[in-house]
C-alpha cells in the first residue's frame, strides 16, 4: 500500500514536470505576440500619423529577456519569428541595425508589465516609439544623412543641465508651447510661435554650435518619435492618461534627456496647430525649429 | 487522519483564526470603503471589477504570512513538546507523521483564507456587487493553491531548519515570490555573468504573483495561464516530496 | 521464561558523547524489570532505542514478533485543550485498530488509572492526573511490552500506590513491564529484576530477594562510587 502511494505520488510528480514543460512558451510567447496585435489594431484607427510610409510593423521586432532575443516578422497577422543572441544587455528599447535592416529591441510583456504599472506606458506604445525611430532611419535614412558630430544625449545633458541661463529659457520654450492646449481659445497660434522662436534663437545664442546641433537632432528624432508615443498611447490608454502622462508634464524641464522628448513633441503639435498637413513635405532633414518658422515668415 | 483533525483543532481551539478575520476585515474595509483610497497611476480606484485583482493579490499575501506563521512551528513545536514520542513509538512514519502535520497546516491556512475572502464577498455584496460572488468563489481556489505552497515549503524547511532560519527564509520567498515580477524587471536590467545567475536564482523563487494574477484574471474573465498553475502544483509536490523525504535524527 | 526483547551490543553515540555503551540485556516475558541509574546514565537512552525514538550505532535489539509495545514517557505533553477522554480517543484514532477506538473500552482504561471521562480539559489536569493519563494512553492498545518512564513521578501517596497496584496487575496479565525510574522503594516493590547503569554501561544487575542488602543501599554503594 505504501508502496503504490509512492508510485502514485511520483507519477503524479512525472506528469507534473511533463505538463510544465509541455506548457512553457517557447520562442514567441503569447502576451508578446498581443503586443503586435495591438500595434497593429492601433494602425487600423491611428494609420501612419502623417507620416507617408510610416507602419510599426514594417520593422521587425525583437523581444528581448536580455540573454535571448525572439526577432518577429510581423505579416498581416502572421508572425514568424528567429532566436539569436541578445544584441543588448539589460532592459532596452531601442532600434538595432541588422545589414540594411533596422529593427525594434523592446523588453517581453511579461519584464515591462510592471513598469507599465508605474509609467502607464504600454509595451506597445514602445513599440510605435522605436518603430518610428526605425521608420525615421529606414525611410529618411536620419543616420546616414546627419553629417555633424552629435554629442551624446548623456554628455549633451550634463553641458546643458549645468547652464543655468540655457535651462531657464529652455523651460520658458516649454512654458510658451504648452500654451497651444492650455490657452487654446484664448491664444493666437502665430503669437506662441513667433514668441517660441524668439526665445529658441536668443537661447541659441547661449550655446556652441556643436550643443545647439545635437539638441536640434534630438528634438527632431525623440520628439517626433514622443509625438507618435504619445497618440498612441492616447488611443489605447485614453484622454485621460495622454493628459496626465503626456500634457501634464510637457512642460516640465528636467535634468537630462527627458526635457528634449518633450519640447520635441510639443514642436510637433504647434506644427499640427500651424498646418495639420506639414508632415506631409517634411523629411526629417531640417529642425523643427526651421519648419516653425516657414509658417510665421 | 487523527493527526491532521488534531492540528486544525488545535490552532482553530487556540484562536489564531480570529487574528485572521480581523485582519482581512481591516484591509477589505479599508479598500473598499473611504477610509482608504487606492491611486494607481494618479488614478483613484474605485471600481470593485478592478479592485478585485489587486485585493485578491493583498489578501493572497496576508494569507500566504499567516500560512507561514501557522506551519512554522508546527513540527519543531511536536519534538520541542515531545509530542512525537507517542507518535513514532506507534509505529507512524515520520513521513506520514510530517505530511500529516503539514496537511493539518494546509487545512488551517484554508480556513483562514476562506475567511478572508468571506470579508471580500460580505464587502462587495455591501457595495453593490453580490454579482461577483460567483467568481470571488472561484478565487479561492488559487488562494489554496497558494497557501498550499507555503505550507508544504515552510512544514519542509522546518523538519531539520530551526524554526527561526525557516521563518526568515520563508519571508523571503513569500516577500520575493510577491514581488517576482518587480524582480524580474529588476533583473533584466542586470548583464554579464552575475546577472545571468541572479536570474536563475530569481526563476527557482515560486511564481506567487503569478498565482494571484491567475485569480485576478478569473474574476475578470481573461485567459489564465495554464503554466503558472501547474508550476504551482510542481512547487506543492516538490515540497510534498522533501516532507516526506527529510527526516529527524530522533523523535 | 522466554525472552520477549534482547538486546546485544548495543551503543549509542552523540558526536563525541558515548550515551549507551556495549548494553547487553535479556528481558524475559512476563517481567517487570527495572533500568536503574543516575541522570546520565543512559537510561533514557536505552528506551528511546527500544521504542525506536532514536537509532542505534551499532548492536541489535530483538524483540518478539508481534509484541505491541506501549509507552508512557516521563514528562508527557498533550494537547491543552483536550479533555482526556478525546486524548485517549486521539491516541486510539492514530493505532488505527478499530476495536480499540471504542468510548467504553477506554472510559475503562481511564477509570483503570483512577481518571474519570469528564469534561475537565487537559490544560486544567495536575502534573498527577497527567501521569495518570500517559499511562492509560500506554494500554490502548493492550501491549504486551508496557514501557514506562518516571510512572511514579509527581503522583501523591495515593496515587504512588495505585499506580504501583496498577504494576503488578498488569504483571499478573502477563505483561512485560520496564521502569525506568529514581523512586527505589517503588523499583523494589513491583520489580522482579533489573540493571544498574553508570555512563551508559551496565555496571550491575540486580534481583528481587537476591540478598539481605536493599536496593537503595546497594544503588548508593555503586553509583555514588568513582
Amino acid at each position: 500500500m505504501k508502496k503504490a502511494g509512492f508510485i502514485i505520488y511520483m507519477l503524479v510528480g512525472a506528469t507534473l514536470v511533463v505538463s510544465g514543460f509541455a506548457t512553457t512558451e517557447r520562442g514567441l510567447k503569447e502576451n508578446n505576440r498581443e503586443m503586435l496585435y495591438k500595434v497593429a489594431e492601433d494602425y487600423e484607427e491611428l494609420g501612419d500619423m502623417g507620416f507617408k510610409g510610416f507602419y510599426p510593423l514594417d520593422y521587425k521586432v525583437a523581444f528581448s529577456d536580455s540573454e535571448k532575443d525572439v526577432v518577429v516578422s510581423y505579416d498581416g497577422g502572421e508572425c514568424n519569428y528567429t532566436k539569436r543572441d541578445a544584441v543588448y544587455g539589460g532592459l532596452v528599447g531601442s532600434i538595432y541595425q541588422d545589414g540594411d535592416e533596422f529593427e525594434v529591441v523592446v523588453p517581453e510583456y511579461d519584464t515591462w508589465i510592471t513598469l507599465e504599472a508605474v509609467n502607464n506606458e504600454p509595451l506597445s506604445a514602445v513599440i510605435w516609439h522605436e518603430g518610428f525611430h526605425a521608420y525615421q532611419n529606414s525611410y529618411h535614412k536620419v543616420y546616414e544623412k546627419t553629417t555633424q558630430d552629435v554629442l551624446s544625449e548623456t554628455e549633451l545633458s550634463e553641458i546643458v543641465d549645468s547652464d543655468n541661463e540655457a535651462k531657464r529659457m529652455f523651460s520658458k520654450e516649454m512654458e510658451v508651447l504648452s500654451r497651444i492646449f492650455t490657452d487654446e481659445n484664448s491664444s493666437d497660434v502665430n503669437e506662441i510661435a513667433i514668441e517660441y522662436s524668439k526665445i529658441a534663437k536668443e537661447r541659441r545664442g547661449l550655446l556652441s554650435e556643436q550643443v545647439a546641433g545635437s539638441e536640434d537632432f534630438y528634438l527632431m528624432m525623440e520628439g517626433s518619435a514622443y509625438y507618435v508615443e504619445s497618440l498612441a498611447v492616447r488611443y489605447e490608454n485614453g484622454e485621460e492618461t495622454y493628459q496626465k502622462e503626456y500634457l501634464g508634464t510637457a512642460s516640465k524641464y528636467v535634468d537630462g534627456n527627458a526635457k528634449y522628448y518633450r519640447l520635441g513633441m510639443l514642436e510637433c503639435m504647434l506644427l499640427d496647430k500651424l498646418d495639420p498637413e506639414w508632415k506631409n513635405s517634411y523629411s526629417f532633414d531640417r529642425t523643427f525649429e526651421e519648419v516653425i518658422d516657414d509658417y510665421i515668415s | 487522519m487523527e493527526i491532521v483533525v488534531n492540528v486544525i483543532r488545535e490552532k482553530i481551539r487556540k484562536k489564531m483564526l480570529y487574528v485572521t478575520m480581523a485582519l482581512g476585515i481591516i484591509v477589505v474595509a479599508v479598500f473598499s470603503t473611504d477610509m482608504g483610497s487606492l491611486t494607481i497611476g494618479g488614478k483613484s480606484i474605485k471600481d470593485y471589477h478592478v479592485l478585485l485583482p489587486i485585493l485578491i493579490n493583498v489578501l493572497n499575501f496576508l494569507n500566504g504570512a499567516i500560512a507561514l506563521a501557522i506551519s512554522c512551528s508546527t513540527i519543531p513545536q511536536e519534538y520541542e513538546r515531545r509530542t512525537s514520542h507517542l507518535i513514532w513509538s506507534r509505529g507512524i512514519s515520520q513521513s506520514r507523521y510530517h505530511m500529516c502535520l503539514a496537511a493539518g497546516n494546509i487545512v488551517v491556512s484554508w480556513i483562514s483564507g476562506i475567511i478572508l475572502y468571506a470579508t471580500l464577498g460580505v464587502f462587495a455584496v455591501v457595495n453593490g456587487y453580490s454579482n461577483i460572488l460567483g467568481r470571488i468563489a472561484m478565487a479561492t481556489v488559487f488562494m489554496m493553491i497558494y497557501s498550499a505552497c507555503i505550507c508544504m515549503l515552510t512544514s519542509a524547511l522546518s523538519i531539520r531548519i530551526p524554526t527561526l532560519f525557516t521563518g526568515t527564509i520563508m519571508v523571503i520567498i513569500l516577500v520575493f515570490g510577491a514581488l517576482r515580477d518587480a524582480l524580474k524587471l529588476l533583473t533584466a536590467t542586470l548583464t554579464g555573468v552575475g546577472g545571468a545567475v541572479i536570474k536563475r536564482a530569481v526563476m527557482l523563487i515560486p511564481d506567487l504573483a503569478g498565482i494571484s494574477n491567475q485569480a485576478g484574471n478569473l474574476v475578470q474573465e481573461k485567459p489564465l495561464n495554464i503554466h503558472v498553475i501547474i508550476m504551482a502544483f510542481l512547487v506543492i509536490w516538490v515540497a510534498g516530496l522533501l516532507v516526506m523525504i527529510l527526516r529527524r535524527e530522533e523523535a | 521464561m522466554s525472552d520477549i526483547m534482547v538486546l546485544k551490543n548495543v551503543k549509542k553515540t552523540y558526536k563525541e558523547m558515548t550515551a549507551v555503551n556495549d548494553l547487553s540485556l535479556n528481558i524475559k516475558k512476563g517481567e517487570v524489570f527495572a533500568l536503574l541509574g543516575a541522570n546520565g546514565a543512559g537510561k533514557t537512552t536505552t528506551i528511546k532505542m527500544i521504542l525506536g525514538l532514536a537509532k542505534a550505532s551499532s548492536g541489535d535489539i530483538e524483540i518478539e514478533s508481534g509484541a505491541k509495545i506501549g509507552y508512557s514517557p516521563e514528562t508527557p505533553y498533550f494537547p491543552e485543550y483536550l479533555t482526556g477522554m478525546e486524548v485517549m480517543k486521539y491516541y486510539a484514532g492514530i493505532e488505527g485498530d478499530k476495536s480499540k477506538k471504542d468510548t467504553a473500552y477506554l472510559k475503562g482504561l481511564l477509570e483503570l488509572t483512577g481518571l474519570s471521562d469528564n469534561k475537565i480539559k487537559v490544560k486544567n489536569y495536575s502534573k498527577g492526573m497527567i501521569q495518570r493519563l500517559a499511562l492509560a494512553q500506554a494500554l490502548i492498545s493492550d501491549p504486551d511490552i508496557l514501557i514506562l518512564d518516571e510512572p511514579t513521578a509527581g503522583l501523591d501517596a495515593l496515587g504512588r500506590k495505585h499506580n504501583l497496584e496498577l504494576l503488578k496487575r498488569l504483571k499478573e496479565e502477563g505483561k512485560t513491564v520496564i521502569i525506568n525510574s529514581h523512586i527505589l522503594h517503588d523499583i523494589e516493590a513491583v520489580c522482579d529484576r533489573g540493571v544498574i547503569m553508570k555512563k551508559g554501561k551496565v555496571i550491575d544487575t540486580w534481583t528481587k530477594g537476591e540478598s539481605e542488602e536493599r536496593l537503595e543501599d546497594k544503588f548508593v554503594r555503586l553509583v555514588g562510587e568513582e
